[in-house]
């Protein structure tokens, strides 16, 4: 168990969003959280990532309470990939990448060939070594979000936090970064925690679901297990159809209204 | 792709940050040279250095006025605007808003308030001491701000709408002075247009301290800086203490255009617009950008006090207004050239 | 001169002269600085005009000048180092001086930068005819010109005592409208420009006002209108000798002007600013006389 949350309550301000929620990842798997907006699933995977500090409860990181460790050396552990990531407008690719290694420098050292060697693979998988020196606001956006993955990349990370990695991309660049979150997951062992919105990408690229709903958890579990009718009907308000693609035996779902 | 792939790709940029460093830092020494060299009173080139080479003679005019005057004035121009130029670089990075500048944090506006005071109100009050008191005003203020704008942590959104909120405050202060003990403003505003006419030795002394010490240290910082750039979420997520690094940095700001502007007065534009320049110039990597910074505003403030006190001679102009005059044209054109590429 | 008042004179100097505690070379100014000048000085450099009005009149020129004092004709002789508000240091020094005069309430907060030009410096004020008669005084004392000083300082009171003892006993109610007519401020008794009044016997409508700044009130036009002054005074600071502009430009615009008995009466006079109110000096006896025939044309017609 790599990374987990015990009775963690999570609030903004006064309002309580997330109320003594608890799970576990385990190391190695891809699990995604699903559900309808304000269920508090970005506000989960900010926990997760000690950004957000918890009202109560603990979250175990290597089975060590991430708020006794330093935030650099959970940056160490935990790469996250916030929504809207912004980068300045002259910075190259090379350069956003070489930032990921931030967290194994003190202030006053240099860049060394070790950190170099990490930059190049970190480009090399996520196959952005040709954009090197482009900018980064100048990539078309599945390019953008590889660039980003190989900043997160460069931590030498265990554990991968994406909020909603594909929401801005068309439908050719969402493929594109799920594809490659699915290999890096398959070759490094890279354990990955997602926040999607499309239930269909979540299926079929994830081990393990969650379906959150007012900040707490409805079902958990494999996509063919959980993903039923009852469920979206339950947790999105929506009628569907689920189906199973027979070549991957992963389900599918097919919206056609609205439950009033 | 090879092991050194990663340097050959990194390295024209690198390059063209080093020999950005070299050009300013000539320029630099070259301003540096000129405004010791050139003044109301003309003294042969050779003149003034063969003066230099050897100490002040009391009894030589000329040898006077270039150790006296022109020196201590040059090398005050020079830290005033490294000072201005690092705070406003440090301040547009830290609130992540290219308008930032070092007068945003009421700083400014907290010294010229003390200064007023001092002068003004308080009978007897010595002039050696305002520099001082401008100090405190400066730092009480920068405090101030930043105290009004916490809340379980500092926005840039906050700091700045603090900012505005204080310097307003203070401005209003230092306008309800003027206007009830009006008699004595003229000499006043020339404080507070800023300028470095009369700086001598003991302006020297009372400046270097601190903006040597948090000028080297904010050169270190770059790194921080520019990992900040990249969005609250993203910098804790690299291991950033986020609001630790913030206050640092601002408090470097902060002690950077205290000691200046207490010594000089409001000199507004250098640091708004010397960031600036050096970004179109070489990129904004704060590893750079911030002892590039420090040259340019050196370089150009000196360069600007050459002109306010030889253009309308023997009439000294305000500094701000020929820095602006000089500056602008040239960030413009630098614009056009970046845009239209 | 009549015995009375050449013993009134006398008693005057001795007054002015023991008030003003002297060691040999050493004095204190008002910004309260006590200076010991080692030597007489040479080479004085004046930042204020009134400093270099006197300084001629005492025929002791000073070598350095600002740009503002043209007055008299020979000083435009002498060297000027800048303007009276922001100096030039360079110059200052460059002209070697071995001592400094200028203003206390404009030049005491450049003694921080004054210090480069090592001399010695000295601020005064002068806000009063008693203060003109002072300083005199004082700059005799400094360059060791005490017999023209106690001239200076004697026709002065000549001429003041001939224009006071025709002075009628009425008592003639005036104000002096200081400034443009968007923002005009109102001279009170302790102010240069007031002390002239109070010389000539006038009541002041200023002196009922506060202070808004040392020697001067704000009141509107309403409330002069109701004082209702027999004589009007306006002023305005010279600014630019190619576009002169009347200090009473702009006050007809307001229709309570056209209301007071003294606009009615033709009682409204403009006042030269360099002599009555910018540079301080002997010729303070000049804008007295020119106000006492304002004042009491019936008096003083044709003088």
């Amino acid at each position: 168990m790599i990374l987990a949350a015990k009775k963690i309550t999570l609030s903004y301000e006064s309002t309580i969003i997330v109320p003594e929620l608890s799970l576990l990842i385990e190391s190695g798997e891809i699990v995604t959280f699903i559900g309808p907006n304000g269920s508090g699933k970005s506000t989960i995977l900010k926990a997760l990532a000690r950004y957000l500090k918890t009202r109560s409860g603990v979250v175990y990181l290597n089975g060590q309470d991430i708020q006794s460790m330093s935030t650099k050396r959970v940056a160490q552990q935990l790469a996250i990939l916030p929504q809207t990531p912004h980068a300045p407008a002259d910075l190259t690719v090379v350069e956003l990448v070489s930032r990921g290694r931030t967290p194994h420098l003190n202030w006053w050292q240099r860049s060394g060939t070790n950190d170099y060697e990490v930059v190049r693979w970190a480009l090399e998988q996520t196959k952005t070594s040709h954009l090197a020196d482009r900018l980064v606001g100048t990539l078309s956006g599945g390019e953008r979000q590889r660039a980003w993955i190989a900043m997160a990349l460069a931590q030498s990370p265990q554990v991968l936090l994406l909020d909603e990695p594909t929401t801005y991309l068309d439908i050719c660049h969402q493929l594109e970064v799920m594809e490659l979150i699915s290999r890096l997951n398959r070759e490094l062992g890279l354990t990955v925690v997602m926040v999607l919105h499309d239930i269909n990408q979540a299926a079929r690229y994830s081990h393990r679901l969650i379906a959150l709903k007012n900040g707490a958890i409805i079902r958990q579990g494999a996509p063919q297990e959980i993903l039923t009718e009852e469920l979206l009907t339950e947790v999105f308000k929506v009628k569907a159809l689920v189906k199973t693609d027979s070549s991957s035996g992963c389900p599918v779902c097919l919206p056609y209204g609205i439950v009033e | 792709m090879s092991n050194n792939s990663v340097t050959t790709i990194v390295g024209p940029k690198r390059r063209r940050q080093w020999i950005t460093l070299v050009v300013l830092a000539v320029l630099a020494i070259l301003a540096i040279t000129a405004s010791i060299s050139i003044g109301p009173v003309s003294i042969p080139f050779f003149q003034v250095w063969e003066l230099l080479a050897k100490p002040p003679v009391q009894s030589d005019i000329s040898s006077q006025i270039v150790w006296n005057i022109r020196l201590p004035r040059t090398l005050v121009g020079c830290l005033v605007g490294a000072g201005l130029a690092i705070s406003g670089a440090l301040l547009q990075g830290v609130m992540r808003n290219p308008l930032a500048d070092p007068h945003i944090i009421g700083v400014s506006s907290g010294a010229g308030f003390a200064a007023v005071t001092a002068m003004i109100v308080i009978p007897n009050f010595p002039p050696s001491l305002v520099p001082m008191a401008a100090f405190t005003g400066a730092m009480a203020s920068g405090i101030l701000v930043y105290a009004l704008a916490w809340r379980a942590g500092v926005s840039p959104m906050r700091m700045i709408l603090s900012g505005v909120a204080v310097s307003a405050l203070m401005n209003a202060g230092t306008s309800a002075v003027l206007n009830i003990y009006s008699e004595n403003v003229q000499s006043v505003m020339s404080w507070l247009a800023g300028g470095l006419a009369g700086r001598g030795w003991h302006h020297w002394h009372q400046l270097w301290p601190y903006i040597l010490i948090a000028g080297s240290i904010a050169l270190l910082t770059g790194r921080q800086v520019n990992v900040l750039l990249l969005g609250d979420e993203m910098a804790t997520g690299l291991g950033v203490r986020v609001e630790r690094v913030r206050m640092m940095l601002i408090m470097l700001a902060c002690i950077l255009t205290a000691a200046a502007v207490s010594v000089s007065g409001l000199i507004g534009f250098v640091g708004l617009i010397v960031p600036h320049i050096i970004r179109l110039i070489a990129g904004s990597d704060y590893r750079f950008l911030l002892p590039a910074s420090a040259l340019g505003g050196a370089t150009l403030l000196v360069l600007a006090d050459i002109a306010a006190r030889m253009v309308l001679d023997p009439i000294e102009l305000p500094v701000g207004i020929l820095t602006a005059c000089l500056g602008a044209p040239f960030f413009l054109y630098l614009l056009r050239r970046r845009t239209t590429h | 001169m009549t015995k009375a008042i050449k013993i009134s004179l006398l008693i005057a100097l001795i007054t002015l002269v023991s008030v003003i505690p002297v060691l040999s070379g050493t004095f204190t100014d008002e910004s309260g600085r006590t200076v010991t000048l080692p030597n007489k000085p040479e080479r004085i450099v004046a930042l204020s005009p009134w400093a270099v009005e006197i300084l001629f009149a005492l025929d002791y020129p000073p070598v350095g000048r600002p740009s503002s004092a043209v007055y008299p004709e020979e000083a435009l002789q002498v060297p000027a180092h800048g303007t009276s508000y922001r100096l030039n240091y360079e110059r200052i020094i460059a002209l070697r001086p071995d001592l400094i005069i200028g203003n206390d309430n404009l030049h005491r907060s450049f003694l921080d930068q004054l210090v480069s030009v090592n001399a010695p410096v000295l601020l005064y004020d002068i806000d009063s005819y008693q203060d003109v008669l002072e300083k005199v005084t004082i700059l005799g004392q400094i360059t060791g010109q005490t017999k023209q000083a106690a001239k200076i300082n004697s026709d002065l009171e000549t001429r003041l005592s001939k224009l006071t003892s025709k002075l009628p006993n009425k008592k003639l109610t005036a104000v002096v409208l200081v400034g443009s007519s968007e923002a005009f401020s109102v001279a009170k008794g302790n102010s240069y420009i007031g002390n002239q009044l109070q010389i000539l016997g006038v009541d002041n409508i200023g002196d009922r006002g506060p202070e808004h700044r040392p020697g001067f009130t704000k009141l509107s036009l309403e409330y002069i209108a109701q004082a209702n002054p027999d004589v009007i005074f306006a002023v305005k600071p010279a600014v630019d000798p190619n576009n002169p502009s009347s200090a009473l430009d702009g006050y007809d615009k307001n229709p309570l002007w056209a209301s007071l008995s003294a606009v009615q009466n033709g009682r409204v006079y403009e006042l030269d600013p360099v002599i009555s109110f910018m540079n301080p000096g002997p010729r303070i006896i000049d804008s007295l006389e020119f106000m006492a025939q304002c004042l009491y044309p019936e008096v003083f017609a044709g003088e």
